[in-house]
C-alpha cells in the first residue's frame, strides 16, 4: 500500500499563511499605486487633449485673425500636446502589458554597447544633448537580454530621473565589467530624486508618497522601469559611494 | 472702462498658452500662475477682475481646490475652474470651495471666452448695481442693504459671496413668486446657462446656512420641487 503523502504542521500552514497574508498585501498596494498613477497620468492625457482642442477651436474661429505668429504658437501647442498624449498612451499601454502579463520578453545575447547608444540617441533627441553622458568600453562580454525591452526600461528610468529644465551637469553612466556581469552605474542624480527612485524599487507601499514630490507620469516610468527590469533579470541598487544608483546586468554564461 | 486684468493658474503650459494667446488677442491683461503661492502673492498685487483657476495641477502637492477656498477668502472676483474630472460630485466640490463657475475639458474656445465675458459681465453687472441703487430691504430678521452689498442678520453683518449676495437679491425681488431654475441662473450667471442645477443646490444651500434658522427647513427660501425656488413673502 503505497504511503499518504506527508501532512503538513501547524508550525508550516502558520508559517505559509503568514508568507500568502504578506504577499497578498503587497499585490493590494501594488494594485492601487498602479491605479492611483493611472488615474493621475489619465488626468494629464485629458490636459493635453484639452490643449489640442483649445488650439484648433482657436485657428477655426471665424470672427478673429490670427497672425502668423499666433498660427504658429497654436501649431506649436498642437504639436507638443500629441507628442505628450503619444508618450502617455505608450505608458498607460505598457502598464497594461506588465500588469496583465502579456508582455512577451526573448532573452538573447547582446552587446550591451549597443542598447546604450541607442538609448543615448533617443534620449538625446528629446532632451539637451549635454543631459547625458555615456563611458563604456568598445568590447566585453555579452549580456543575455531582451534588445528592446532593455532599451524601453533604461529610457524610462531615464526619463524618471532627467530634470525637466537643462541642468550644467549631465548625468554620467558609466558600465563596468564585473565577475558575475555588468555594472551599469549612474551618477550625477539630483539626491532627492535619488531617494524616490530608491523608494519605487525597494517598496510599493511607499510610491504614494513620492507622488506628492514628482510628476505622476514619472513616478509610473521608474516603476514600469523597475518591473521590465525584474523581468529582465536585472537589480537596481543604490551605489557604494552615494548618491549613485547602479543596474546589475547578468552576461551570457 | 479699464482694461478686465484675468489671472490663469495652472501648470500645463500648453493650455495655458492658448488661453492666453486667446485672452491677450482681445485685449484682456493676463497674468499667469504656476503655482499656489505664485497665484496667491499675483493675486495681492494684479487685483483681477477674474480668475481662471485649473483643478488638474500635474503636481499632486498642490491642492486646487484648497486654492480655491483661499482665492475666494481673498477677492470678491468671479473664478471659473477648469477640470478634466468632470462629474457633478467635482462641480459641487469646485462650487462648495467658492468657485462662481465650472468648466469641464475639453472645451472649445468659443465656449470658454463666453464663460469670461458673462463671469465679467456680472462682476462688473454687480458693482454697478451698488453703485446705482440706495435702498434698504427688510424682509423677516434680514436687512439687505443694497448700496453696500450687505446682508444684515440679528444686528450682524453676514459674509455673502457675490454670487450669494446676486441670488438672494433676485429670489427677494420676486419674492412670493416662483422663479424657475433656469430663471435664476440666466439672472445671476447670464444667458449661455440655464441646465446648471447644480449650481443652485450648492449656492442655496449655502446660503440657507447663513440666513435660516435650520438651514433644512428654510423659511425663507422654499423649494419648488423640480421648478425652482421661491421667497417666502
Amino acid at each position: 500500500m503505497p504511503s499518504s503523502p506527508e501532512l503538513p504542521t501547524s508550525p508550516d500552514l502558520s508559517a505559509e499563511n503568514l508568507a500568502l497574508r504578506q504577499q497578498l498585501e503587497e499585490l493590494t498596494a501594488h494594485s492601487q499605486t498602479i491605479q492611483t498613477l493611472l488615474v493621475e497620468v489619465n488626468r494629464k492625457l485629458q490636459l493635453s487633449s484639452a490643449s489640442i482642442k483649445a488650439a484648433v477651436s482657436s485657428l477655426l474661429t471665424p470672427d478673429f485673425f490670427w497672425d502668423a505668429s499666433a498660427q504658429h504658437e497654436f501649431l506649436q501647442t498642437i504639436d507638443d500636446s500629441v507628442n505628450q498624449a503619444s508618450e502617455l498612451i505608450s505608458l498607460v499601454a505598457l502598464a497594461f502589458q506588465i500588469e496583465t502579463d502579456s508582455l512577451h520578453i526573448h532573452r538573447e545575447p547582446q552587446m550591451l554597447q549597443e542598447i546604450l547608444a541607442a538609448v543615448l540617441d533617443e534620449i538625446t533627441a528629446k532632451h539637451s544633448s549635454d543631459a547625458l553622458r555615456l563611458n563604456y568600453p568598445d568590447d566585453g562580454r555579452l549580456v543575455l537580454v531582451d534588445f528592446e525591452y532593455l532599451k524601453i526600461a533604461l529610457k524610462l528610468l531615464l526619463e524618471g530621473i532627467l530634470p525637466a529644465e537643462p541642468r550644467a551637469n549631465p548625468i554620467l553612466i558609466t558600465a563596468l565589467e564585473n565577475p558575475s556581469g555588468w555594472l551599469l552605474r549612474m551618477d550625477g542624480i539630483d539626491p532627492q530624486v535619488l531617494e524616490q527612485v530608491i523608494d519605487v524599487v525597494r517598496c510599493v507601499h511607499e510610491i504614494l508618497t513620492s507622488i506628492q514630490r514628482m510628476q505622476p507620469d514619472k513616478v509610473l516610468m521608474i516603476l514600469l522601469a523597475n518591473q521590465l527590469f525584474k523581468l529582465l533579470g536585472i537589480q537596481i541598487e543604490l551605489a557604494d559611494h552615494k548618491p549613485a544608483m547602479q543596474l546589475v546586468i547578468p552576461a551570457v554564461a | 472702462m479699464t482694461t478686465p486684468r484675468i489671472l490663469l493658474i495652472g501648470d500645463d503650459p500648453n493650455l495655458l498658452r492658448t488661453l492666453r494667446r486667446n485672452l491677450v488677442g482681445r485685449g484682456y491683461e493676463v497674468a499667469i500662475a504656476l503655482d499656489d503661492e505664485e497665484a496667491l502673492s499675483i493675486l495681492a498685487t494684479f487685483k483681477p477682475n477674474l480668475c481662471v483657476l485649473s483643478l488638474d495641477f500635474t503636481l499632486v502637492k498642490v491642492d486646487a481646490l484648497s486654492l480655491c477656498s483661499q482665492l475666494r477668502q481673498s477677492t470678491p472676483s468671479p473664478i471659473i475652474v477648469l477640470s478634466a474630472m468632470s462629474s457633478p460630485q467635482n462641480e459641487v466640490r469646485a462650487l462648495d470651495a467658492g468657485a462662481d463657475d465650472y468648466l469641464a475639458l475639453p472645451f472649445g474656445m468659443e465656449e470658454f471666452l463666453a464663460r469670461v465675458r458673462s463671469s465679467l459681465r456680472r462682476s462688473t453687472t454687480a458693482s454697478t448695481d451698488a453703485d446705482s441703487e440706495q435702498q434698504l430691504i427688510m424682509v423677516g430678521d434680514l436687512l439687505i442693504d443694497t448700496e453696500k452689498r450687505l446682508i444684515i442678520r440679528h444686528s450682524e453683518q453676514v459674509h455673502f459671496t457675490p454670487i450669494e449676495y446676486e441670488l438672494l437679491l433676485y429670489l427677494v425681488s420676486h419674492r412670493g413668486k416662483v422663479v424657475s431654475h433656469r430663471q435664476l441662473l440666466q439672472a445671476v450667471w447670464g444667458s449661455e446657462y440655464g441646465e446648471e442645477r447644480e449650481y443652485l443646490r450648492v449656492f442655496i444651500s449655502q446660503i440657507r446656512h447663513k440666513i435660516e434658522q435650520d438651514p433644512l427647513r428654510p423659511t425663507y427660501i422654499l423649494t419648488e420641487p423640480g421648478v425652482g425656488y421661491r421667497f417666502h413673502d
